[in-house]
Order: structure tokens, then sequence, then C-alpha cells
């Protein structure tokens, strides 16, 4: 296991897979075959893999010399952050190709090349260990994604695949400002310029002066807040939800928005400490915006997806929340969310899909009633509505008790500068009370929708609808399934990357040592009488 | 066997494995369809015994138990699950599982014939799994975790006809009220630990340090600050227990089938907010605001809730009213600090309320699902059992003596002797309670029958579970009073040094049972074989007190108003503010781009080396702000 190159393997496989494709013949059969065994066997292998090397403590690593005299080498790797988003990409990739069994059926061999191609440049972005590298795979994805909406999307397929990749693109030329900062900066420091993730890292911590701290994290932060999507930058996101094939939205929901996430927390908090302290508060604030705003926009969507989409939007918002806490607990809430909303959203847009198959309509104006004759569907949508409104025993609780734990117990801000010197008498607390009326909103819009589509009585054009076909149960199944053990057992996951996460909240560890709400002086200050009253009743 | 024993976090786990085997067994069609009710209550009966075996085990001292494993681990923070078993903690366990075990014999027979019959247990076993490992919780965080999944059982339970608009609405409905409870939970949960978490010596949030935590919390966050952390906790009973104003979705769950009606909105899950103030008495009761918001709500409820329930004219409505109002006396004695009547009060009304529930589940039955008492009456000649319960029932909850509401109602009007206005609603209350109760009595039972169905006794499945509650709803109170030589209630159940010194206090209690033979006769002038009092008349005498009555106080007007004329704008205003303005801002920016492309398009030409002179030019901007900054 020392010398495989693992990560190259699981990034060049899907490409072997993207190239064989084509040769095939062009039965359906053979190609849905193909993509999902193919498919199956990445994500076996991959946890494999994962077994081999996290679980001995192995570390995954491949450096290969590219373009020495530039600084550019290809570096990947994989850590405990990076293991989770692999698995979670692996399986979810699975997942939605299952899902294309049904619900795609035209040119099909150029559709599971993209796919995954797709799968390839995600698993790069999660596992590069080179900024240039990282970049490359970016970029990568954007190919992929715009065919795959382009060509099998809805009516309005060019216009919400040109608004994705022009949005995209958008975010990146800041990040590649970022980048190429980061490498003359390495130059003038080091001597050579290079964009190894292990010394540009360095590079804020040898006296670069906050602002351009700052700078660099913004350039780095746009692009990723697209990703996310951050309001104001999320309105392509119910466009390309809209128009895109459900097996592509379940990608795009579960592993696409993790990739903002994943720099985030990886490039901008991990490499900037300094200016991540400065920006929390703001990004607290547009956190809560992006939790309470799009459940209001999601409450009143007329269509279906379109409400699962800002619902999707809505939950992301708690990453921001728990990134902003600046310490170990919010983190990992964050890392945590990306997972539950990974297998939540990806299995709320299998339900829209499975529904839409079935009915070629999106509003919820048309539908009611459908718990009768789909009572499989019912339980699944059931269970992952209940799921992603943040429901113990089920995966999105963890994720968001991690989040508002750790935002309410960070010291990260007492108030927003303002401006002119003005401050917002806002604290870290106080946002995230407020974001904490997400879960009422949640759960107003997710089961006033669960009670419009599969309550009540079923529209008589509806009465001979049949339920999910096996390979659909099997794609829900495949999801609920995780989601409940998740809920059941959080430190299964959470386990994974707890030393990371203390690891990489240790740069911040100061601004909770400087604020410890039970001093040893409050202690002292309450009746010894109280204290030991207590010991002796809980010997 | 003695360690099987000993490991009481069994008994949950016990109907979670048989809502495992129904939901897996019906869903890969395995098991057959009338198969849940045997695991199911096989399940429960096994929780019963081990509860019994444990108790009989656990004496002679009753020493409280406290047992933690880490659930989920964080930095330094590590939440953990486990459980607590007290004197209070016990007595739940045994109402949980011995009105469970009952009302789901009686499930077999009012169910029979629904062809969700294995979904309805399944549902019923999730419940009980949840109940009692709320029950059993050994912190504050385990409670909140359960305490959502009660209260998803009971959306699902709400909503189990789920194709009647009404059902799905009501359990909507019961899921957001309590949602907005547990904000308050939650978010009370958050300050308290933001002053303590450093401080616990063992596992954050368990009930066995609570009472050091609330002097390090009072200590570091002062009386005000302690105070809204109080009354955030507050708000999760508020809702629960259906208190005013919270209270609205709890008439409304009743569109669930009755059995449910008698476990979860009556007897059980209504009840945990009562047993959530009891676990969190350390932090209220040195918060002495938070004790008199407490007793106020629970008085303005339980007098509000019986001035509702005189109107109604569907006997489960009317009887959710009661409830509400039962449980508003609970929740005041534990504001006024009559912890232990509370907790009295809480267990029989859990006996008669839940055998009044399964009674009219019975008339319901025997009627031919007809709920509507104006349509009801003359029923004691045909089915006698369930009228002569029902009657047991209502005599209970009124307080007469020696049946058990006398005891445990009256105990609470007496220990608020001290809070005279809190008192006079309390007495008042008792009238009311008398009138309306046996205003269903009397409608549903006297008379001449006035529906069109040909009513019948209901069949021994069901009437047995009657019979047996009927005992404890008469006797327990008596028993558990001190007056019989029996150790009382209070000898068991106590917090600390109990607060209100409160034996029976026979004066008090023959003035607040005037107030209910009062009650009963005026019920029996209007409704009653003479009918000396026209309630007709009385409607239009009184016109706007009724017309008010009739509307429930307007609250659910108010709170419909609310979200159709304030939250829904909102969202609409967002909605439009998404599409319009920040789509538009980008549409605009794309149409600018377009335009100057046009002037621009040499430079956008596609070729590679002009984008590359676009980032170039980026690159060197931001390199002349660095060196600018550095």
């Amino acid at each position: 296991m020392d010398h495989l190159p693992v990560a190259s393997i699981l990034i060049i496989l899907p490409l072997v897979y993207a190239l064989i494709l084509p040769l095939l013949p062009n039965r359906d059969k053979l190609l849905h075959t193909f993509s999902g065994v193919g498919a199956g066997l990445l994500f076996v292998l991959s946890v494999f893999f994962w077994l081999a090397t996290a679980k001995h403590n192995i570390p995954v690593y491949q450096y290969v010399p590219w373009l020495p005299q530039l600084g550019i080498n290809y570096i990947v790797g994989a850590d405990a952050l990076s293991w989770v988003l692999v698995l979670l990409t692996t399986f979810l990739v699975f997942m939605s190709i299952v899902a294309s069994f049904t619900s795609i059926n035209k040119r099909l061999k150029l559709y599971y090349s993209m796919i995954f191609m797709l799968t390839s440049a995600i698993l790069g972005v999660f596992m590069a260990r080179d900024l240039f590298v990282f970049f490359l795979f970016w970029e990568l994805e954007l190919i992929p994604m715009y065919l795959l909406i382009s060509i099998w999307g809805g009516p309005r397929r060019e216009y919400a695949a040109l608004k994705f990749v022009l949005y995209t693109l958008f975010g990146s030329i800041f990040m590649l400002a970022a980048i190429l900062g980061l490498y003359f900066l390495s130059k003038s420091i080091f001597g050579d310029g290079t964009f190894d993730f292990s010394r540009v890292s360095q590079i804020p911590h040898l006296g670069l002066a906050v602002g351009a701290q700052i700078l660099l994290f913004l350039g780095f932060f746009i692009a990723f807040a697209i990703k996310l999507p951050m309001v104001p930058f999320h309105t392509w996101l119910p466009d390309a939800h809209v128009e895109a094939p459900t097996p592509v939205s379940m990608l795009l929901a579960g592993i696409l928005l993790k990739m903002g996430a994943y720099g985030m927390l990886r490039l901008c908090f991990g490499w900037f400490p300094e200016a991540a302290h400065v920006l929390a508060p703001y990004l607290v604030l547009i956190g809560m915006i992006n939790i309470i705003y799009t459940a209001g926009v999601a409450m009143v969507q007329a269509d279906l997806k379109k409400l699962i989409a800002y619902s999707s939007v809505s939950h992301m918002g708690f990453v921001l929340l728990g990134l902003g806490a600046l310490n170990a607990i919010g983190f990992k809430g964050a890392v945590f969310q990306m997972i539950s909303h990974g297998l939540i959203s990806a299995g709320l847009f299998m339900i829209v899909g499975t529904l839409y198959t079935r009915t070629h309509t999106r509003s919820i104006a048309e539908m009611g009633g459908f718990g009768k004759n789909l009572p499989t569907v019912y339980f699944f949508a059931l269970i992952i509505a209940l799921a992603s409104l943040g429901l113990p025993l089920l995966a999105g609780f963890p994720a968001e008790t991690l989040v508002f734990y750790g935002a309410f117990l960070s010291h990260a801000f007492q108030s927003i500068p303002w401006f002119g010197g003005t401050h917002l008498m806002l604290s870290i607390q106080t946002l995230t009370i407020i974001s904490a009326i997400g879960v009422i909103l949640g759960a107003a819009y997710l089961l006033w929708m669960f009670q419009r589509v599969f309550m009540g009585p079923i529209f008589p054009k509806w009465s001979d609808l049949k339920d999910a076909v096996p390979s659909e149960a099997f794609v829900l199944a495949g999801l609920v399934l995780p989601i409940i053990i998740i809920g059941f057992a959080p430190n299964l996951v959470a386990g994974q990357f707890s030393s990371e996460m203390t690891a990489m909240a240790a740069p911040y560890n100061h601004i909770e040592e400087a604020h410890n709400p039970v001093t040893t002086q409050t202690i002292a200050s309450i009746p010894r009488s109280v204290i030991a009253h207590k010991k002796g009743e809980s010997h | 066997m003695t360690e099987l024993i000993q490991n009481i976090w069994l008994i949950p786990i016990y109907p979670l494995i048989a809502f495992a085997i129904i939901v897996l067994g019906r869903w890969s069609k395995i098991l057959p369809q009338k198969s849940g009710a045997a695991l199911v209550v096989g399940s429960t009966f096994l929780g019963l015994v081990h509860t019994l075996l444990f108790l009989s085990a656990w004496g002679p001292h009753y020493e409280p138990i406290s047992v933690s494993a880490p659930w989920l681990h964080a930095g330094s923070l590590t939440l953990s699950m486990g459980y607590y078993i007290d004197a209070a903690g016990m007595l739940m366990l045994l109402i949980v599982t011995s009105v469970s075990l009952l009302i789901q014999i009686y499930t077999h027979g009012y169910m029979y014939h629904d062809p969700g019959y294995s979904r309805f247990y399944a549902y019923l076993a999730l419940f009980n799994f949840s109940m009692l490992s709320l029950v059993l919780s050994s912190n504050l965080f385990q409670m909140y975790v359960f305490w959502e999944m009660v209260g998803v059982s009971s959306y699902l339970l709400i909503g189990f006809w789920f194709t009647r608009p009404s059902a799905a609405a009501a359990a909507t409905k019961a899921f957001l009220m309590n949602r907005i409870g547990d904000f308050g939970l939650l978010t009370g949960i958050l300050v308290l630990l933001y002053f303590t978490w450093n401080w616990w010596p063992g596992p954050v949030l368990s009930f066995t340090d609570m009472s050091g935590a609330a002097q390090v919390a009072l200590h570091a966050a002062g009386p005000v600050g302690f105070t809204i952390m109080a009354l955030l906790i507050f708000m999760g009973p508020v809702a629960k227990s259906a208190q005013i104003p919270l209270h609205t979705w709890l008439p409304d769950a009743m569109e669930g089938p009755t059995p449910i009606s008698a476990l979860i909105h009556a007897a059980t899950m209504v009840a945990a907010g009562v047993f959530l103030i009891a676990r969190m008495y350390p932090v209220f009761t040195i918060s002495p605001v938070a004790m008199t918001v407490i007793a106020w709500v629970g008085g303005i409820t339980a007098f509000v809730a019986a001035t509702i329930a005189i109107t109604q004219v569907d006997i489960k409505k009317a009887l959710a009213y009661s409830t509400m109002s039962q449980l508003g006396y609970m929740v005041m004695a534990m504001g006024i600090g009559a912890y232990a009547a509370g907790l009295f009060h809480l267990m029989t009304h859990a006996f008669f309320k839940a055998m009044l529930f399964l009674c009219s589940g019975s008339v319901i039955h025997g009627c031919h699902d007809e709920q509507d008492m104006r349509k009801m009456g003359g029923l004691w000649k045909h089915m006698p059992i369930t009228a002569a319960t029902y009657l047991v029932g209502t005599i209970a909850i009124t307080g007469v003596l020696p049946f058990s509401g006398f005891w445990s109602k009256d105990e609470i009007i007496g220990a608020s002797i001290s809070q005279p206005l809190l008192f006079a609603i309390g007495v008042v209350t008792a009238g009311l309670t008398a009138f309306y109760m046996f205003r269903t009595y009397f409608m549903t039972f006297h008379g001449e029958y006035r529906g069109h169905s040909h009513p019948h006794e209901s069949p021994k499945v069901m009437w047995i579970p009657l019979v047996a509650l009927a005992i404890p709803s008469a006797l327990i109170g008596f028993a558990l009073s001190g007056q019989l030589g029996l150790p009382s209630f209070e000898h068991f159940v106590h917090y600390g040094v109990s607060l209100v010194e409160n034996g029976p206090n026979f004066a008090v209690m023959g003035l607040s049972m005037s107030f209910a033979i009062g009650g009963y006769v005026l019920a029996w002038l209007m409704y009653g074989s003479p009918k000396l009092i026209s309630p007709e008349r009385l409607k239009t005498t009184f016109s706007p007190l009724y017309e008010l009555l009739w509307n429930k106080w307007y609250f659910d007007n108010a709170y419909f108003w609310i979200a159709k004329n304030v939250y829904l704008p909102f969202a609409a205003l967002s909605a439009w503010f998404d599409r319009t303005i920040i789509d538009g801002i980008v549409g605009l920016t794309a149409s600018t781009v377009n335009a100057s492309g046009g002037a621009l398009r040499t430079l956008q030409n596609g070729r590679v080396q002009s984008y590359l002179m676009i980032f170039f030019g980026a690159i060197l901007t931001l390199a002349i702000v660095l060196m600018w900054i550095v």
C-alpha cells in the first residue's frame, strides 16, 4: 500500500472509464451496466484504499515533478478531510449513475463519459496538493458540467449552463490572481516560486501583512463563495438545478457545492488565520442571511425543484456559520454538514426526479396525495425531508448541532466593524440565535411541501401512478441508510476528521483562551457549599 | 440476570427492535399483515416487566443511577448519551409502559379494519422508543434529542390518515408549533452551556450536576441573563405541554386516531413538558421571575382551556381542551414550587385521561365514526361498560372524594393558597372542569339517542383496557395520599426539601370540591335529565362571551393572520427580491458585458493570448496592491 499511488489511481480510473465508453457498442443496456459497475468498483476501491491507508496512518502523498523550472509539480494526497469527501464523491457518483438508469435515455456514451470526467475532476480538486493542479481540476470540472446541463437539461438548459459556467469563471479569475499572488510571494520569500500546498501555506506565517492576507483570502473566497453558493452569488444555482437532469442535480448539490466549502476550509481558513479572524464577522452575517433569507425564498416557490434548490442553499449557510466560529467544534460541524448535506440534498433531488419521471411536472400545485400510490417514495421522502429539517437520529442533526454549539460557544467576535468606525452590535451568539430560527423555517417549508405533495387526496389524473422501480428504490435506500447510520452514531463520521479539525483550529485557539466565560474567579465566587453538595450528589 | 436488570437502557431498545422488525418485515412483505400487534405489545410488556424487576432490585434507598457514554465528540466539547433514573424517572417509566401496554391492546380492536394497521403499530413502537428514551435521558442534550423524536412520532401519528387534508394540516401544524418551542429550548441549552461548559465535572448538561451548573450560570450570567435563559428553556415545555400561547396544535391533533390521542396527546408526551420542568428544577427554582412566569402560564392555560372546553361539541376536542387545562394545573404546580403535587397530578391524570379518551374512542367506534356529541345521547343503554368507566373518569377528574383527581389536583390548589389570584383561578377552574366534564357525560350518555346509526358496545379487547384503567383512576390517589398508612407519593417523589409544605389541606379541598359540585349541578340542570336551563338561551344571552369561547379566544385566527399577512409576504418579497434585484443585477452585468463586448470584440476573440492578457492584468493589479500593502 505504501508505494501505490492511491490518489492518482482514484483520479485516473474514472478518466479511463470516460475513454473506454466511446469505444463500446452503442447498446443502452450495456452502457448502463458498464457505468454502473464501473462506478460501483470505483466506490469499493476508494473504500478499500481508505481502509488500507487512513486506518493504518499511512500517508497518501505523491510528488511527480512536472515543470520544475516553473515550480509546477503534480502533487496529490489525501488526509482525513480529503478522504471523507472522496468517499462521499465516489458514493454519490455511484448512486447518481444508478439513478440515471431510469432518467437518462439519450446519447448515453457521451453522458456517462462526461459524468466520469466530472468525477475525475472533483476527485482531483479534493486530493490536489499543489495550487496549479488544484486550479486545473477546478476548471476541468466546468467542461463536463456545461455539457451535462446543456445537452440533457430542460427547456432553458443553454441559459442555465452558460450562467453556471460564466459565474464560475468569474470567480476563477480572482482565484487565479490569488494563486499567482502566492506564487510571486513564494518567489520573493523562498527564492523559488512554488505552488506546493505545504510550502505556500507557510507564507502567511512569515510576516505577511494582514491586509495582504485579506486580499489573498478574498481572492480564493470569491471563487469558493460562488460555488458554495453564498448569497448574493447564488442565483446560478436554482436555474442550474431546474434545468439539469436528476442525476446531475444530485451531483451538483451533493458534491459540486462541497468543492466550495472544502476550498474555504482548507485554503481560506486553513492558510490565512489572521484574515479569517478579521473577516469572520461578515461571513457569519452572510451565513445567517443564507440560512434565513433563502429559507423564505424556498417557502413560496411553486416549482418543487426550485424549492429544493433554495433549501440546499439555505443549508449550505450552516457551513459558513460553522467556519466563522473559528473553533474545532464549528469546523467539524461545517465538514459534517458537507457530508450530511451531500447525502440529504442528493436524496431530495432523487425524490423530485422520481416524481418527475412519472408526472412530467415540477409544479407543486399539480401534485398531491402521492403517499397513497407511491408508498415507497413516500417513506423515503419522509425520512429525507425529516433529515433535512434536522431531526435527531438522522444525519442532518449532528451537523447542525455542532455548527450551533460551535458558533454559540465561540468568541470570534462581539460586534461587527462597520463603515466609518461604527460597529453593528451583533455578536456571533446573536447571529447564531437568529440562524437557529432556520430550524423553524426549514421545518415549515419542508413539511408544507411534503403535505402538499404527498398528503391529502390524490388527484384523479395521478391515480394510476406506479411506485418506485427497483433501481430507484436502490438509490433511495442507498442514500437513506447512511443518513440513518450517521444519525444514530455520528462519531463514526465525526471521529474520522476529529484530530484534523483540532489541528486546523489550532491557529485560532488564542481567541478562545482570551475569553474564558468560567474563570477560576467565577468558580471561586460560588459558595463552597453548592459545589460540595453537588460533588456529594454525583458520587 | 441482575446485570440484565441493571441495564435499564434496554427498556427503550425493545420497542426500537419491534419497530425495525415491522418496518423491514412489512416492506419486504415477509411479515403477515396483523403481526404488528404481537410484536409491539410484546415489546412493551417486556419493558414493563423489566421496569418492575428493576424497581424491585433497586431499593431500599432508591439512589439515583446515572451512566453516560460519549455520543458526539468535537474539539473540547463532548455530548453524551446515557441513562439517569430517579424517583421521578421511575414514575414516568411506570406510567409510560403501563398506559402504553393497555392502549396498544385496545388499538388492536380499534384499528383492526384499518388498512394501515401495521404502520400504526410501527409508529406506536417508534413513539415508545422515543418516549422511554426521553424519560431515561441522562442529560439535557439527550433529552432534547428525544424531545424531537417524540415530536416526530406525534407528527406521524396525527397525520396517520394522511389522505385527509385536515389530518395532514394538523400534523404539520403540530410539528411547527413544537419547533417554535424547540427553538427556545435549543437556544436555552446553548446559553446554559455558554456559561458553564468549562465547569462540568462529568458529562456536560448531565442532570446529576445540574444544580451546581445552575449556580455557576447564575453567577456568570447575572440574574437577568439567567432568567432569560430559564424562560428560553421553558419555551420547550410551553409548546410540548400545549400551554398558552403555543397550545393551538393540541386540539387539532385530535385528527389522529383516538388511541393516539389517549397515549400521546393526553397521558405521556404532552406530560413530557412537565417532566422537563421537573428535570430542570435546579435551574428554575433559583430564578423567582421564571417560577412566577411558569406558575402564571400554567394558571392562565388551565383557566382559558377550561372555558373553551365548555363550548365544544366534538367529544375529542372537549377532552383535548380538558387535557390542556389539566396540564396547566401541573405547570402551575411546578411554578409555585409544588413539585411533588405536579408530578402526582401528572400520574393520576395519565390514568384517568387515557381512560376518558379510550372511552371516547369506544363511543366513536360504537357510533360508527361519529364525534359530534349533539348526535349522541342515551348511550348508557347501548354501551354500559364504556359509560360506567367514563363516569369513573369524570368523577376522578372533577376531584370528588375519594377519587384520584381529588388528591392530586386539590393538592395543587391547596399549595397555591399563598398566591390568592392563582388560588382563585385554580378553584374557579375546578368548577369549570366539573361543568364541562359532566356536560360531555350527559350529552353523550344521558337522555335519548339523537344519532342515526345503531350504537353498540365495543369488543372485549377494547373494554378490558378501560376497566383496567378505571382501577387506578379511582383509587391511586387515595392509595398514595398518605391517609391509608401507606407511604405517600411525596415520600417517593420530591425535590430536595419540599418548597411548599402541603399535606392534604381539607379546608381548601372542601372549597374546591364545593365549586366542583356547583359545576356538576349546573351541568345537570342544563344537560342532565330535567334540562331546566336551556343552553341555547344562555348562548344568545351571553352571545359575545360565547363567541369568544367558541372561537377559542381567537388564537388560531391570530396565528393564521400572522402567517398569511406577515411571514408569507416576507417570503414572497424575498423571492421577488431574489429574482428581480439580485438576478436582475446579474443579468444587467451580463448584458453590459455583452454590449461592451461588441465594442471590445477585438479583445473577446477567443484567442488564448487575449485571455492571458486579462489574467496578467489582474495579476499586475494584485501585485501592485500587494506591494503597496507590504
